[in-house]
């Protein structure tokens, strides 16, 4: 079957969302799932490949991230000198950080996405923001931020506090 | 990640935390890099309570100098709650920990730690006062720490803010590949075999302080890099396997007694440090290619002869060479005392010459 060509003569891969909306991109920036790399290694990616676990607003994110660091990786414009590659590094960094600054649904949307079709960088990145976001807050301000409900009663929180006293303790 | 999970989106309300599986909040506590900081979730919910422990990488910040007691405990506690290994204990001091206390904790890890142990002592000290301090004749004594005996650690890299440093009398570090020792004293002799490191493959002692008497017998080995060890007197290497060997910025004090290196696999010679066919002897090394020379200095002062002699005398070693890289230090005269000193000892210019 004859592979689809994009503009600048490579390879497209087309992803279907769950809920059927079509995302064309280049076979580089695909290939940054395992799961859709997988695919396009054992020929079963056209005419092409749904993902019935990822909604269209979330793929369209992923989609948007896989292109701007498959744009951006290394070599990918044969130019290889270090003050290229530190200035690819800061806008990918700066892409990153604008990309992930969402609210908690949207993040933990593209955590599990990224999690599914196994895009290691984006993971790390969804689960890097959460952690940022659990970082410097007490129990109780976790609790709120993110919706948790204690069913612990005043004395055995107070008993886990004893237990792990060397994390609560100030030092 | 490996794992994968549904995604068990209800369709309508959105993804929570709570919604999330156990392995993918264990990782994003890992990603808090603060293991005191993961374990304080244990108190968010039933579900929380031992979650922490899952983190195969545990990192603590221990800011005092005498008690590392809840590194201890902790370990403890994580050892207690799951049996999964540890894959990275990262130990920060950023002041002066004592032996004794950083001793008490490696004693707990020395049996839980299968990747990697990472110390890193008085990390708020600058670089440049580290370096300021290896120079130095006169020192605060920090004590000895005792290193135990770490089974199966694959890793260790200690940065010990010029501490002592002993290896245990006995035991087998049976799965250590690669050590690397920074800002560290020594006292003397310091002997590493195959005994005691059966698999050790990558050797980096860098910035070490002290009288050093070094043996290093170890077949295994790949890559040693021997880094800016003032004090070093003599070096012992029996180095059968090893590809590749730095020594650089040593043996320049005046009172070097023997260096002897028996590497016949080497491939890749790095000599950026003093050379005196009187005292270094090299044995064959007939799979050699790529050598670095002691660097050249084009102009300078009277120094410059010896120096660039230094150099003459390194090279007269080899009948041929097949790729030599040859540093050459031209240290810029400042136009003004103020704004040239920085750049002083900046190398402007290292050049590439195949023969």
């Amino acid at each position: 079957m004859a592979a689809a060509e994009g503009s600048d003569g490579g390879k497209m891969i087309v992803l279907i969302s769950a809920d059927g909306q079509r995302f064309e991109l280049p076979e580089a920036a695909a290939k940054l799932s395992q799961i859709v790399l997988y695919m396009i290694e054992d020929g079963c990616c056209y005419p092409s490949i749904p993902l019935p676990k990822v909604d269209g607003v979330i793929l369209a994110k992923i989609v948007e991230y896989c292109n701007k660091h498959a744009a951006l990786s290394s070599g990918a414009d044969g130019s290889s000198d270090a003050a290229s590659e530190r200035s690819k590094e800061r806008e990918l960094k700066i892409f990153d950080a604008e990309f992930i600054d969402v609210d908690v649904t949207t993040l933990f949307d593209v955590m599990m996405a990224a999690n599914y079709l196994n895009i290691k960088g984006l993971l790390d990145l969804a689960c890097q923001r959460t952690a940022d976001l659990i970082k410097g807050k007490s129990p109780e301000q976790i609790r709120q931020t993110f919706g948790i409900k204690n069913d612990f009663t005043p004395e055995e929180e107070a008993a886990i506090r004893k237990e792990n006293a060397w994390a609560f303790d100030n030092i | 990640m490996a794992v994968l999970v549904p995604m068990d989106c209800d369709g309508d309300g959105g993804l929570e935390l709570s919604d999330l599986p156990d392995d993918m909040l264990a990782y994003i506590l890992d990603h808090l890099k603060d293991t005191r900081a993961a374990a304080r979730t244990s108190v968010l919910s039933r579900r929380w309570r031992n979650l922490w422990a899952r983190i195969p990488r545990l990192f603590f910040r221990n800011q005092q100098l005498h008690d590392s007691s809840h590194v201890s405990d902790a370990l403890a506690a994580h050892t207690a709650r799951v049996a999964a290994a540890v894959k990275l204990l990262y130990v920060i001091s950023p002041y002066s920990a004592t032996p004794d206390a950083t001793a008490s904790w490696l004693r707990v890890a020395a049996p839980l730690v299968s990747g990697e142990l990472r110390f890193r002592n008085r990390s708020l000290v600058p670089v440049g006062t580290l370096i300021q301090e290896l120079g130095e004749e006169m020192v605060e004594k920090r004590g000895i720490l005792e290193l135990p005996c770490f089974p199966k650690a694959t890793v260790i890299w200690l940065s010990l803010g010029f501490l002592g440093l002993s290896l245990p009398p006995s035991g087998v570090f049976a799965a250590l590949r690669e050590l690397h020792l920074e800002y560290v004293q020594l006292h003397g002799d310091f002997t590493l075999d195959d005994v005691m490191m059966p698999f050790l493959e990558e050797l980096v002692i860098c910035r070490a302080r002290g009288f050093a008497n070094l043996t290093i017998k170890l077949k295994p080995l790949i890559r040693m890099n021997l880094r800016e060890i003032w004090g070093l007197v003599r070096l012992n290497a029996v180095v059968p396997g090893l590809k590749n060997l730095w020594v650089h910025l040593c043996l320049y004090s005046r009172n070097p007694s023997s260096v002897c290196i028996d590497a016949e696999e080497l491939e890749e010679l790095s000599w950026l440090a003093w050379y005196d066919p009187g005292f270094v002897k090299f044995n064959e090394m007939p799979y050699l290619r790529m050598v670095t020379a002691p660097a050249v200095f084009p102009y300078g002062g009277e120094l410059k002869v010896e120096l660039n002699q230094n150099c003459q005398k390194f090279l007269e070693l080899f009948s041929r060479i097949h790729s030599l890289m040859l540093v050459v230090a031209i240290t810029p005269v400042s136009a003004s005392s103020s704004s040239g000193s920085l750049h002083d000892h900046k190398l402007l210019l290292s050049g590439c010459i195949c023969c």
